[in-house]
């Protein structure tokens, strides 16, 4: 499996998807203008994890801001991560949110009541 | 929907007036339209706006570095000139404009101003536009070395600047509004 | 158009007037890419930076601003027409208000309607749902993502959307949007 790490631009997120050194982060912002194409190596990627699951991922995800079209491409990589850990292979979700900004925790809260996996909401 | 434009319209005005001054974006080729407070800050980025809309039209190196250096001397004007606040200050707001006229680029700035301070401009500004090209680059010197003059008139440089780098005629316009103040506003070209 | 392009003075006056009388700040017109979005987001978040308002309050107007520009990148019409692509953004002791407008083709105007007039009856808790269905059931691809940024801008203010739809030609509408975030 390959170590997925893009740097963050202004209008995409730091991604880093490295089961060797196990770190898994999505942080900063997100409003490509083809969500798709961005997220595509993600997905591809979480195909890849399913296929060889590694137990005890700790997905963080630290995002200052993302615009609806990521919405969908973030409620995407949770459902997969949700097939994953139904499947058996235990894994969590951390999502953290800036204490002063409420409408970030209640989007994790969103996701958290969509999706069947654990998922925690941190403040930072 | 009823109650939304209610209670949008208690203290604003209609959509309809908004779709007014589009119009008149329209009609009149205006790009971009600032109106409040002038500071560095925010003069460094209306710049930085500019420089990336017209980058990423790809409009020509050399035009864009023009239309920077000219809109820093008219946004730092602005700022600068900033009128004490005297308790009689009639509250007019700072506009700064960027639009398109058929060959040119028009660059358009628009503040209050002291009375006081409008004979030395309006002197430099006839002088700066009475002048061709090498004249202008012999006053420029000349205003280097002479830097009380630009003390006294504040936008004494600047002025001279802008004129070389737009290589047409500074419009302008003063427009009394009382005893103390007036409008100053000017109009720079850039051929595109 | 060309016959009156911007070359002289005249119109200042009017033009700080209309700012004023609409309580704007900013007013930009024409091309709308992704590169324009994010140069008029940084101009504004500058500016909102320099307020006292809380973060929330700034995220708020900032994804509102997202949501409208990207929608004019995605679903502006990009035929030439009479009208241009609009944005302009106002603060008042209300609020900061949001107004976007762009050119659609006729046959899309009805659905816009009923979009947005079906979201303006809609309570925050029917809201929400929506939005969970939405995400969960309605694909973004094609031309129909609309409807999310829209939800997510009806939940954001907390306030109805208003909107008009102006004749442009046979083929043409020119859709207008205002919000208004609550500081």
């Amino acid at each position: 499996m390959k170590v997925i790490n893009i740097p963050a631009t202004e209008d995409t997120p730091k991604v880093v998807l490295d089961h060797e050194n196990k770190i898994f982060e999505i942080s900063g912002r997100s409003l490509p203008e083809d969500v798709v194409v961005f997220y595509q190596p993600v997905m591809e990627w979480l195909d890849n994890f399913e296929n060889t699951p590694i137990p005890n991922m700790e997905l963080a995800i630290k995002l200052e801001y993302f615009n609806t079209a990521s919405s969908k491409l973030i409620l995407d990589i949770l459902l997969k991560l949700e097939e994953i850990y139904q499947d058996g292979t235990p894994l969590k979700v951390i999502w953290y949110f800036l204490s002063s900004d409420t409408d970030m925790k209640e989007a994790g809260e969103e996701y958290s009541e969509i999706v069947g996996l654990p998922f925690e909401i941190t403040e930072y | 929907m009823e109650n939304a434009s209610k209670k949008l319209l208690a203290n604003q005005k209609s959509l309809t007036h908004i779709s007014e001054f589009h119009q008149l974006m329209d009609e009149k080729d205006i790009m971009l339209v600032y109106c409040g407070e002038f500071s560095q800050e925010l003069n460094k980025t209306l710049l930085a706006f500019t420089e990336r809309k017209f980058k990423s039209e790809n409009v020509e190196d050399n035009t864009r570095r023009k239309m920077f250096n000219i809109m820093v001397e008219m946004l730092q004007n602005i700022s600068k000139n900033k009128v004490e606040n005297t308790g009689e200050d009639p509250g007019i707001s700072s506009v700064f404009m960027l639009g398109n006229s058929s060959d040119d680029y028009v660059l358009i700035s628009s503040n209050m101003i002291r009375n006081d301070k409008i004979p030395p401009l309006k002197n430099r500004l006839d002088e700066v536009n009475s002048l061709d090209k090498e004249g202008l680059k012999q006053l420029y010197k000349d205003a280097r070395l002479n830097a009380t003059f630009s003390e006294t008139s504040g936008a004494g440089i600047g002025i001279i600047d802008i004129a070389r780098k737009s290589e047409q005629k500074l419009e302008y316009n003063f427009e009394e509004i009382n005893d103390t103040y007036s409008v100053f506003s000017l109009l720079i070209k850039v051929s595109k | 158009m060309n016959t009156q392009t911007l070359d002289d003075l005249k119109f200042v006056s009017e033009v700080r007037k209309q700012m004023d009388e609409n309580q704007l700040m900013l007013s930009y017109r024409g091309e709308m890419s992704q590169e324009i979005v994010m140069a008029l987001l940084n101009l504004t978040e500058n500016k909102l930076n320099q307020t006292s308002f809380d973060t929330s309050i700034k995220t708020r107007v900032f994804g509102v601003m997202v949501e409208c520009l990207q929608n004019i990148t995605k679903h502006s019409d990009k035929g030439s027409h009479e009208r241009s692509n609009v944005f302009m953004i106002g603060f008042s002791d209300q609020g900061y208000m949001i107004y976007s407008g762009n050119v659609i083709r006729t046959e899309k105007v009805d659905e816009l309607r009923n979009k947005i007039t079906r979201i303006n009856t809609m309570t925050e808790e029917e809201l929400k749902d929506f939005y969970k269905y939405w995400i969960k059931n309605e694909a973004l691809s094609g031309k129909s993502g609309a409807g999310l940024g829209l939800i997510h801008i009806a939940r954001k203010t907390g306030n109805p959307l208003e909107f008009d739809f102006e004749q442009v030609d046979n083929d043409h509408y020119f859709f207008s949007l205002r919000t208004l975030v609550d500081h």
